[in-house]
């Protein structure tokens, strides 16, 4: 994601220096792109709201340890996916098999959520919400409806609909998200 | 919207379960459709995006809590900073390992090195010249390698330290995965996350908390593990220790007897082989026998091989994505070739595209994953003999490749011939209106990028490029991502390690590169430099190369690095 490293570097030094206010500018650059990582991974938005919230507490804590030059997003995720790990392993233990294979598919596509994240840029991110603004009606109700849960179902009774034809339109209008963010100018 | 994908969205997103049966048919597409496994965490990262979106303000629980837990709380920053307040300020860490990442080297490297460059050669520099703050990292020497390292991950703060670091003394914490510690007293340590473990010595090492399990020789005999409350001393056995976070601590002998004393008491005791000891506020008890509960060789190298063979599942399908650029010219991956192959495929096929390899003396060696092809050179006569039709004016050329050894004042990567080399490279001609190009390493650890500018008294001049001396012995023996790009619209070149731009250069103008007739990892002498005894010979090997005719975006670098990266 682009971000303007100098800023981001005096941030980093006024903390350092004991100006904790300067922290502000880094949870408001970084904040929905590690809650988006996080919510990928997770169901419920509490968990991810709490797993963002230890994630910029740890890389408060580690803040020293941050290498100027390296890419802060990536540490970020770091720590983030950290902390996604660690959840799916203390629910493992007392969870079904479904938990585990949750858990099994977010290790094999790890790697590749990793990538696709390096690929979103900030700017695309802060269109998303007018790009779902422009979608057409059905989708933009199923996108803001979400899917997670029983929402699938009761979308479909209220759309008058089967969960199958749900699905299809919410993947439709996912190609049509990522199509608007990365056009400039929306 | 293709039924797999269908039903694993849905489970993902808890909308239906999955019979076991199916539960294994949809891991094992994922894991082998690389197509599918893009789909899928596209749909599944929109969908965390869309989500964290439309949640504009989010709930923070826990520092609501910490606050006070108004429901009308204030905002997600002041939440933040109300809880940030109760923390200690960060300091900035001083790192001993030497084996920090290639960027963070870069800031200090090209600062320095610009200082010095920019006054006569009109660089500009791709990161302010500043030094850090932390200072110069300062290496220690090492006690220990990092041999392997399994779906690891390193703690919060720690560096991200990769397979086959060297290791001094000094902490490791591990927040998850298993890594394997080769102590160079002989001692073998395989260490499960989360722990936290300090190498003390080549004979000494201190268990905070987590799991290790030790293998010893006799060339380790003496190897001393300590815990909190105890001194693990072995005799040429293996045993595993556990040190809990509620302070309770096991020894289990793994393997023949070992000897047990307290921390700071006189006297030690026995454990024999196959028993435990349990130690607690009333001292040392029996408990039972369970070493499966330890890391143990075959386990660890099970997982390994799968992590290997997921990440070379990652980069081929990046590869394959690649070969459709229609600017690629040259594309060796070295893959689905038999070790008898004299010649190197080029993936590349079409108008404009260059030839196959043909492979001169170089040998067939395993590349950056097991199943992955790669060329290891020795220095003498070996080389790949390529060629690429037209000039060109932007250039992107990226290797995969393993640095062994520098061993000569400069050593080749990829090179055309020049004037005074036609001869020795059987008399092709260089038309007078292309400039030849070497790309090479010189002996300091320099990346360099050569541009011919004429002759002067039958000698070649070139303008020459380089980067900061990056790749010194510490780095010799890894797969390195190397990168240079040259962008004639912007009149730039830019040389990447590891993804990361280490130097940038304004290079002279003049006419187009030719790259028709090339060589890979060698270079013929003339007669005057084989009097001299000069060798261009690459000692290592590589297992990708490509040549482009657009400049690659340092984004584009970045990414291959990343899902190149072993």
């Amino acid at each position: 994601m682009d971000h303007d490293p100098n800023a981001l570097h005096a941030a980093i030094d006024e903390v350092l220096a004991g100006h904790r206010d300067a922290f502000r500018h880094i949870v408001r650059e970084y904040g929905l792109g590690v809650r988006g990582f996080i919510a990928s991974q997770l169901y419920h938005l509490d968990d991810v709201d709490d797993l963002a919230q230890d994630a910029f507490l740890a890389a408060f804590e580690n803040l020293g340890s941050f290498r100027k030059g390296d890419d802060f997003g990536a540490w970020l995720r770091g720590i983030a996916r950290n902390k996604v790990k660690m959840y799916f392993r203390s629910r493992m233990r007392r969870e079904n098999a479904m938990e585990r294979f949750r858990s099994e598919v977010g290790e094999v596509v790890e790697a590749d959520l990793e990538r696709a994240s390096v690929a979103v840029e900030e700017e695309q991110l802060a269109r998303l919400l007018n790009c779902i603004s422009k979608l057409p009606d059905k989708m933009r109700r199923i996108i803001q409806g979400g899917l997670e849960g029983q929402k699938a179902q009761a979308l479909a009774e209220t759309m008058e609909s089967s969960v199958a034809v749900i699905y299809v339109t919410n993947h439709r209008a996912h190609k049509l998200l990522r199509e608007c963010m990365a056009r400039k100018g929306v | 919207m293709d039924r797999d994908l269908q039903d694993l969205v849905a489970a993902w997103l808890r909308n239906s379960d999955l019979s076991a049966a199916r539960r294994d048919e949809l891991l094992a597409r994922l894991r082998a459709d690389n197509g599918f496994r893009r789909e899928f965490v596209e749909e599944i990262q929109m969908h965390g995006y869309v989500r964290a979106a439309q949640s504009a303000e989010p709930r923070w629980p826990l520092l609501e809590e910490a606050m006070g837990g108004h429901e009308d709380g204030p905002g997600l920053e002041d939440s933040i900073m109300a809880r940030l307040a109760q923390m200690p300020t960060p300091r900035r860490q001083r790192t001993l390992n030497p084996w920090w990442a290639v960027a963070g080297f870069a800031v200090v490297a090209v600062g320095v090195f610009l200082a010095v460059q920019q006054s006569n050669l009109g660089t500009k520099p791709v990161v302010p010249p500043t030094p850090l703050s932390g200072g110069l990292p300062v290496s220690s020497p090492a006690i220990a390698m990092l041999s392997h390292v399994v779906e690891a991950a390193w703690a919060d703060g720690e560096p991200d330290r990769i397979e086959g670091a060297e290791l001094p003394t000094g902490w490791l914490r591990l927040a998850l995965g298993t890594v394997q510690v080769d102590l160079f007293s002989g001692a073998r340590l395989f260490v499960e996350g989360p722990a936290q473990l300090e190498l003390r010595s080549p004979n000494e090492a201190f268990l905070l908390s987590g799991k290790v399990a030790c293998e010893l020789n006799d060339s380790a005999r003496g190897f001393r593990l300590l815990t909190p409350g105890l001194t693990v001393v072995n005799q040429g056995n293996s045993f595993g220790v556990k040190v809990s976070e509620s302070g309770e601590q096991e020894v289990h002998a793994l393997e023949g007897k070992v000897t047990i004393g307290r921390t700071g008491e006189s006297g030690t005791s026995q454990i024999l082989a196959k028993q435990a000891r349990r130690l607690d506020d009333t001292g040392f008890s029996e408990t039972p026998f369970r070493p499966e509960e330890f890391p143990a060789f075959d386990r660890v190298r099970e997982r390994e091989q799968a992590e290997a063979a997921r990440l070379l599942l990652a980069w081929r399908a990046a590869a394959d994505a690649l070969d459709t650029d229609p600017a690629l010219r040259v594309h060796f991956n070295f893959e689905e070739q038999s070790p008898l192959d004299a010649t190197l495929r080029n993936r590349v096929r079409g108008d404009g595209a260059g030839s196959d390899g043909q492979i001169i003396g170089a040998r067939w060696a395993q590349g950056r994953w097991p199943g992955k092809g790669a060329l290891e050179f020795r220095g003498r006569g070996q080389r790949v003999l390529l060629r690429l039709p037209g000039t060109h004016t932007s250039l992107t050329l990226l290797a995969w490749m393993r640095v062994d050894a520098l061993p000569q004042p400069v050593t080749t990567l990829l090179a055309t011939d020049e004037p005074p080399r036609e001869d020795a490279n059987g008399g092709k001609p260089t038309p007078a209106d292309v400039r030849p190009v070497r790309w090479e390493l010189k002996a300091n650890g320099q990346l360099g990028f050569n541009l011919f500018s004429g002759l002067v008294s039958g000698q070649a001049q070139w303008n020459t490029l380089p980067a900061p001396p990056l790749l010194t012995p510490e780095r010799h023996g890894q797969w390195l991502c190397l990168a240079t790009v040259l962008d004639a619209a912007r009149g730039e070149l830019t040389h990447f390690i590891n993804g990361v731009a280490v130097a940038r250069h304004k290079p002279p103008s003049g006419p187009p590169l030719a790259l028709t007739h090339l060589s890979l990892g060698n270079l013929s002498v003339t007669d005057a430099e084989a009097r001299a005894g000069v060798n261009y010979g690459f000692f290592g090997a590589v297992d990708e190369l490509l040549v482009a005719t657009r400049p690659f975006s340092a984004a584009e670098l970045r990414r291959y690095y990343e899902v190149g990266r072993p």
